[in-house]
């Protein structure tokens, strides 16, 4: 305990620092404008960011990536209570009450029960992530490249064969992912592969000219469609002022149990791979509804500040909690996640069983950065509420030609090369298609990101028993791993082929 | 039959294929197995690209006349765009070539009067020539004019 509380000081010592505090506030602003612009949303805002943490030291920019990964899941409710869009899944359920306020007139008070809940949740989910994640940690240090392969394959099935209805899409979209990454050098052997004679693939493919083609150019795309077909949005006409966001005594007391019990439940949600914010939030409003039936002033789901706090607190509790298996096992929940571990790789930083024993200050400075950055988010966010009407309305017609501009600018300075943005193009466009076919890209980039872990081990394991394939059932947590990627894999499958007998 | 033929069939047949090549170069060039070291450089590959035939054949047959697939028409708008950059950014070279896509797009596409089109473009533009050019000496190409 006294260790944890040690090592978790010197996280805070590192995140001090004025280069560190600057970056987290730089990137907790950026986040927060990103996340609250309808249509971009919290995985398309982090890709989109990503960028900007490549000029720094490694330990900012794990800062700053934290700050803008945890300003963009607060950014998300923002419109979602303004203007009935979510800027991502998890505020799907904010938007129910959280809209309905905006009508009833409380927009200030919605906005200051969201950023309230969405802290206290934050920090519940910090709290148990410092006791849980290290815990999570040394059980991972037992794990020999038998287990670690067995964890990659339950790793790549806990967001990739669970998201859509067909789950054959999200095989094939894993398998595309992991192609890509097979390009260029082999990091085992060292040997020249799938370049075909092309110099610019020797390196392989970079992370993130892939995600911002992927993410931030097929939303682009949808805003295009939907700007030409001109969608209007409907607004509410009402103008925040700081007074209109106070709390009286009793509705802090109805934000405050809520965002308790959902901030507990969220976090533990959090650590489940797979199951992410957007699960977090809807099983945290199911149970609140069970919880406070008949007890509110008004029934959740027509602006009820349980509803609302619930909601909120749940999904950053989760965003919280995703860390622990993270950074302890390298899994990552969501597709937001799994960007952020792509962001973390990239600085050499490999999140898996030994990141707390080997790089303890990145992994202390970046939870620790988790707790600056809850406080920073909800600072900006309460300062910012009067202005918050005018960033959720920047007109997508303006939208547009800034993201573009940031999907060039960003792919392109990733690699000061043209072949970034070359990268970023296909990816846009082939983004695209898959979106047009049902294809998911998630899957796609987590199994990209995962890859050369689960390669390694993989070989890793083979090459120390001698080609014995009995190798990944000759431990028990190998069996237990095995089991639970298996029921992965049929659990999605059967479900599809029931639902396929029952519509015949 | 060719009517059938949707472009969720098309792609699978391009992943099928995709792994077929894989396969044939892990197991053929790079190398599957080798007693003495093990699993070569073909071998993760190779299994991907089996996997990936397999599964793609299955949902080829299964969207075989089954889905149809639209693409907008307004997408060419992003398609348009990004020729427009990149053929400018030959010539101009990268930032200002973005530049000329803000003013172009704003003006023609969306039809906002001038002093707004010049107001907007010169904000984002601070920003982004701010943060990437000034901040993070970000080195962009400069094109043919660069030359000069």
């Amino acid at each position: 305990m006294l260790e944890t509380f040690s090592l978790l000081g010197h996280g805070f010592a590192v995140a001090f620092s004025l280069q560190n505090l600057g970056a987290a506030l730089f990137g907790g602003i950026l986040g927060l404008i990103v996340g609250a612009m309808p249509g971009i949303g919290s995985l398309a805002g982090c890709a989109l960011l990503l960028p900007l943490t490549f000029h720094f030291d490694p330990t900012t920019a794990i800062i700053m990536l934290g700050a803008i990964y945890y300003a963009n899941m607060f950014g998300g409710a923002f419109s979602a209570i303004l203007i009935n869009i979510p800027g991502d899944a998890p505020a799907i359920m904010t938007a129910l009450d959280g809209f309905s306020m905006t009508k009833k007139g409380q927009p200030g008070k919605a906005l200051f029960i969201s950023n309230y809940s969405s802290f206290i949740g934050g920090f519940i989910g910090m709290v148990i992530l410092v006791f849980l994640g290290p815990a999570l940690a040394s059980f991972g240090l037992n794990f020999g490249p038998s287990e670690m392969t067995v964890l990659m394959l339950v790793a790549m099935t806990s967001i990739s064969w669970l998201v859509g209805e067909n789950p054959i899409a999200g095989i094939i979209a894993t398998c595309l992912g992991m192609m890509i990454s097979t390009l260029g050098i082999d990091i085992v052997s060292g040997q020249i592969r799938y370049n075909f004679g092309s110099i610019w693939l020797l390196g392989g493919i970079n992370f993130v000219p892939l995600v911002i083609g992927f993410i931030g150019m097929t939303q682009l795309f949808d805003l295009v469609i939907q700007d030409r077909k001109k969608e209007k949005i409907s607004y509410v006409d009402v103008k925040i002022k700081f007074r209109d966001t106070l709390l009286t005594k009793d509705e802090y007391k109805r934000a405050t149990r809520p965002s308790i019990t959902a901030g507990l439940i969220g976090t533990f949600i959090g650590f489940l791979p797979g199951a992410g914010a957007t699960a977090a939030s809807f099983l945290c409003y199911a149970v609140e509804k069970k919880i406070s039936d008949g007890k509110t002033l008004v029934p959740l789901g027509q602006g009820a500040i349980e509803g609302l706090a619930a909601s909120e607190s749940a999904n950053n509790a989760a965003a919280a909690g995703a860390f622990g298996p993270l950074l302890a096992l390298g899994i990552p929940g969501s597709g937001t996640t799994a960007v952020l571990l792509g962001g973390l790789m990239m600085w050499g930083l490999n999140p898996g069983p030994m990141l707390f024993t080997t790089n303890p200050d990145f992994a202390w400075g970046l939870i620790a950065s988790l707790f600056i950055s809850n406080i920073l988010s909800l600072a900006i966010s309460l300062g910012c509420i009067p202005w918050l009407q005018k960033i959720v309305r920047v007109p997508i017609g303006v939208m547009i030609p800034s993201i573009l501009v940031i999907c060039f600018i960003g792919s392109y300075s990733t690699s000061n090369s043209m072949f970034g943005v070359v990268i970023m193009i296909i990816g846009g466009f082939l983004g695209y298609i898959f979106n047009k076919c049902s294809l998911p890209v998630s899957p796609l980039l987590l199994a990209f990101v995962l890859s050369s872990t689960l390669e390694t081990n993989l070989r890793r394991a083979f090459l120390t028993s001698n080609g014995d394939l009995t190798v990944f059932l000759a431990r028990p947590i190998t069996d237990v791993f095995l089991v639970i990627f298996l029921i992965m894999i049929l659990v999605p499958m059967g479900r599809a082929i029931y639902s396929k007998i029952k519509k015949n | 039959m060719l009517r059938k033929l949707n472009w969720r069939c098309i792609i699978f047949i391009a992943t099928a294929i995709l792994g077929v090549i894989w396969v044939v170069l892990g197991f053929g060039t790079y190398g599957f197995w080798s007693a003495e070291e093990g699993p070569g450089a073909g071998f993760f590959p190779a299994i991907i690209g089996c996997v990936l035939v397999f599964f793609s054949v299955i949902e080829c047959i299964r969207s075989f006349g089954r889905y149809e697939v639209k693409f907008d028409k307004d997408a060419l708008f992003v398609v348009g765009s990004v020729a427009f950059i990149l053929i400018l950014n030959f010539i101009v070279g990268l930032l200002l070539a973005l530049l000329a896509y803000y003013i172009v797009w704003l003006k023609c596409v969306e039809k906002y009067p001038w002093k707004k089109v010049i107001l907007i473009t010169l904000f984002y533009g601070a920003i982004m020539y701010g943060i990437f050019s000034l901040w993070l000496q970000v080195p962009f190409p400069t094109g043919l004019l660069g030359l000069i």
